[in-house]
């Protein structure tokens, strides 16, 4: 079932200024309930624009926006309704903390939403088993946490408005690798008990490729590609052109296949990427 | 959005604008503001405006950025114009809308809003120009040096100037914090932009405090970073900018004397018949 | 090499809160050497009291116990700050906290005008710093338009105006993009091989450490293993016990040799595994 549908649409920056960009040029694609796309693109691609208008943050200069059907943007109250359906985590979360407690500040968000004080609390509860936060933490100030703590707090505020649709805009940015795999857990467990469409833009696509369903690949504010995993890292040489990266057992591969060794070509991770070079040296030996 | 705004930015160039002394870039506004004070008709107000157009032109920033930073001012000037035409009920009566009322367009208040609306856009050009061909830093800098008479009452000028030069520096990086929060409030659902005056002030909390907490830790981290560069606070600096002023400075200097003389001249001394109507402002 | 010992740590430790009996250290009992020319990358997770190790370099922190010399001089006597500060640098995460001025130029002379230095010399240590890090056509530009990376590198100018003979980068690249950290590192690499400027690079990301000459892993604020980027990687469940990863192509690299097959030499990079593997499978047939 088709849950978001972006049609033809085009959104520009500073128009009149030196500095005007086109963000978004005729952009259109649908998203199927469920999925979780990737979203990649170098910085000023236009991910951050096209993210925002989801859930009409900015509004199209020109095309539609379409949640289950109706257009987000047609009147106050169907924006409302897309900000609580459609929840957007924003880069470095932790950095709009604001209330005196965790516990108030994850429950900002359902709040708004207009929600009864215990659904509310129930949701504060649910959003801390999705991140893995304490409950010993909620009357804690946010801004007592650690750096860890504070993303998950964050990421726990948009998690509690239940959305139908999860954006995170680079989740896992500035962490190491412990915290970038905790990130992972957290989106997966909030998946699976909900089963929401997760859009996750990031600059990882070893990351990438081992979670996504689909990849949608912005360039210069136009839709480059948007396909399945295996679709889009096929295409190797498209995707380092527009100055992208691809995991690196598929760069190696396409490199391998280069130097002309028969090897598959659909391979996006470490232990793939082995056993078929290990197959394919065996045969060479025999 | 706070982002289209274009008053206070900076244009790298290499007219002859851009590559005056910083220093005498100020005086010069200061002057011609004055001037324009000054100005009490249409001719010696020509002159300066056509003054601030050609200059514009000289300094080659294109008309679309000037128009767009006027823009922002439009509110005012039409407003300040109509006061105007409310107001002054010299000269013939040109249009007497209300026959009950007393009040009436003249040929005053046309000429004097024409005159007012002139006057201030002529002001915000040549502040704007100041503005556009002068980087932050050399700004600052100028300051710093047409203000060092005042280190003699013990006032930290430099220190000043340093603070002047960091606020000006993360100006931009706020606004976009501002809008980053803003839009991540909202996405939470957070309504910024309805219900009444109380509402929309306590709406903002969300904005201001993390907007507050964030500056604290930049704030932290650039005191290290500039600790880092050997900044203590009382150094004895240099700077790589020297100023100097030139041949170039003393001929634009003559040239604007020349300027306000004659429209000291025009406006004082010489009656010219174009501006018929006493001063109103 | 030159084998002079530019900066040395002996026995660091260091906490937030001196006054406090059971204080926390951010850094326990360090003890390293940083040589002329020395490319060091010094490995961590969040948290574990890496950054410290950057802020302790220059005398922005002294050390609670154990002493740091930079060029013989002791960090802890106020009389050197100067000194070593001209001698240190550091280069730090956020791009946007370490740019004073509005203007790229500008920015790059603070160091030097901060010293004192006469304006003529400033602007060619400015211009050629500039050079150094790809970033002079961008002399005149607005420092917030620049991208991340672009920022960082006129950060880096920043230092190098100040000549140096070390830079800390502080998890310069950990709020970069992909692109940005290509960028950084280059410059980086370049400083180290073209102009000897000794460098400790403070980071999370495993990637960046292979071009080191020297690894240190620090965990919970002590040094955890030592060697080269090759005996470092073949540690793998050390790593993870430090809350890090081994790069994908070492992985691969040890997954292939686990399966039999003899892949030539210290595997770090995606070259080094390609040709090692074509080289293999020539071999064998």
């Amino acid at each position: 079932m088709v849950i978001l549908e972006v049609k033809n649409v085009s959104y520009g920056y500073s128009h009149g200024t030196p500095f005007e960009i086109m963000a978004l040029d005729n952009v259109s694609f649908t998203v199927e309930k469920g999925e979780l796309i990737g979203i990649i693109g170098h910085t000023g691609s236009g991910k951050s624009t096209l993210i925002q208008m989801l859930n009409s943050l900015l509004k199209p200069e020109s095309g539609q926006v379409l949640l289950e059907g109706k257009d987000i943007n047609a009147d106050k109250a169907s924006i409302k309704a897309a900000r609580g359906k459609v929840g957007l985590c924003f880069q470095y979360p932790e950095y709009q903390l604001f209330e005196e407690t965790c516990e108030k500040d994850i429950a900002f968000g359902p709040k708004n939403m207009g929600l009864s004080q215990e659904e509310i609390k129930e949701r504060v509860l649910k959003a801390c088993e999705f991140v893995g936060l304490d409950r010993s933490l909620l009357g804690k100030s946010p801004f007592d946490l650690s750096g860890g703590q504070k993303r998950k707090c964050a990421i726990a505020g948009v998690m509690a408005m239940l959305p139908e649709i999860l954006i995170l805009d680079e989740p896992t940015a500035g962490l190491d690798p412990e915290g970038r795999k905790e990130i992972f857990r957290m989106i997966e467990n909030y998946r699976k008990s909900t089963g929401a469409t997760v859009m996750i833009v990031s600059h990882s696509m070893d990351d990438i490729a081992r979670l996504a369903d689909k990849i949608l690949v912005m360039n210069k504010g136009r839709l480059a590609m948007y396909g399945e995993v295996s679709e889009v890292f096929s295409d190797a040489d498209k995707l380092i052109g527009m100055g992208l990266n691809v995991p690196v057992s598929t760069f190696i591969i396409s490199r391998l296949r280069a130097a002309g060794l028969d090897l598959a070509g659909n391979i996006f991770n470490t232990e793939e990427a082995a056993n078929e070079l290990v197959r394919y040296y065996k045969e060479a030996v025999k | 959005m706070i982002k289209d705004i274009t008053i206070g930015q900076f244009f790298p160039g290499n007219s002859l604008i851009h590559k005056l002394d910083p220093r005498a870039k100020i005086l010069l506004t200061f002057i011609f503001i004055i001037a324009l004070f000054l100005s009490r008709n249409f001719f010696s107000l020509g002159l300066l405006f056509t003054t601030a157009i050609a200059a514009i032109l000289v300094s080659r920033i294109s008309f679309r950025v000037i128009l767009k930073g006027l823009r922002m001012i439009v509110v005012l000037v039409v407003f300040t114009g109509i006061l105007q035409l409310l107001y002054n009920d010299k000269g013939d009566i040109l249009w007497k809308p209300f026959e009950q009322y007393d009040f009436a367009v003249t040929e005053g208040g046309v000429f004097s809003a024409v005159f007012i609306i002139f006057r201030i856009i002529a002001l915000i050009l040549f502040s704007s120009l100041l503005t556009y061909t002068t980087s932050p830093t050399m700004l600052t800098d100028a300051i710093e040096r047409l203000l060092s008479p005042l280190k003699l009452f013990k006032i930290n000028v430099n220190s000043l100037a340093m603070m002047m030069t960091i606020a000006l520096r993360f100006i931009p990086t706020l606004i976009e914090e501002i809008n980053i929060i803003m839009s991540a409030q909202k996405a939470r659902g957070a309504d910024l932009e309805t219900g009444s005056f109380t509402q929309r002030v306590k709406a903002l909390v969300p904005v201001f405090i993390p907007l507050i907490v964030n500056s604290f830790r930049r704030a932290y981290e650039l005191a290290f970073a500039m600790e880092c560069r050997c900044y203590t606070g009382n150094n004895k600096r240099t700077r790589m900018k020297k100023m100097k002023f030139s041949v170039r400075d003393y001929l634009v200097f003559v040239v604007v004397t020349l300027l306000v003389a004659a429209v000291i001249y025009t406006s004082y001394f010489d009656v010219y018949p174009l501006f018929i109507f006493e001063r109103v402002v | 090499m030159n084998e002079k010992v530019l900066i040395e740590f002996s026995n660091v430790s260091y906490t937030y809160d001196e006054e406090s009996a059971d204080a926390v250290y951010a850094v326990s009992d360090i003890s390293f050497n940083v040589k002329k020319g020395e490319f060091i990358v010094i490995l961590g997770h969040n948290g574990s009291g890496k950054s410290t190790v950057a802020k302790l370099s220059n005398a922005i922190f002294t050390p609670s116990s154990g002493k740091v010399f930079v060029d013989s001089m002791d960090t802890s006597d106020e009389k050197n700050e100067f000194l070593i500060r001209e001698k240190v640098g550091v280069v730090f995460q956020n791009p946007d906290n370490q740019i004073v001025a509005s203007i790229v130029e500008e920015d790059v002379a603070f160091g030097p005008e901060n010293l004192g230095i006469d304006p003529d010399i400033i602007r060619k240590r400015v211009d050629e710093a500039l050079k150094s890090v790809g970033m002079y056509e961008y002399r005149l530009h607005e420092t917030h338009r620049l991208s991340g990376g672009q920022k960082q590198r006129v950060a880096i100018a920043g230092m190098i105006a100040m000549q140096p003979q070390c830079i800390f980068f502080d998890e310069s690249t950990a709020m970069l993009d992909p692109q940005g950290r290509k960028e950084v590192m280059n410059t980086v690499r370049k400083l180290n091989k073209e102009f000897g400027v000794s460098i400790v690079f403070i980071t999370h990301f495993m990637e960046e450490a292979v071009n080191a000459d020297k690894v240190i892993v620090i965990n919970e604020g002590r040094i955890f293993a030592e060697g080269t980027p090759a005996e470092i990687f073949s540690r793998q469940d050390m790593l993870e016990n430090a809350g890090l990863d081994v790069p994908d192509t070492v992985k691969l690299a040890s997954l292939l040799r686990e399966n039999g097959i003899p892949l030539d030499g210290d595997i770090l990079t995606e070259e080094n595994f390609i040709k090692a593997y074509l080289k293999a499978v020539k071999h064998s047939a």
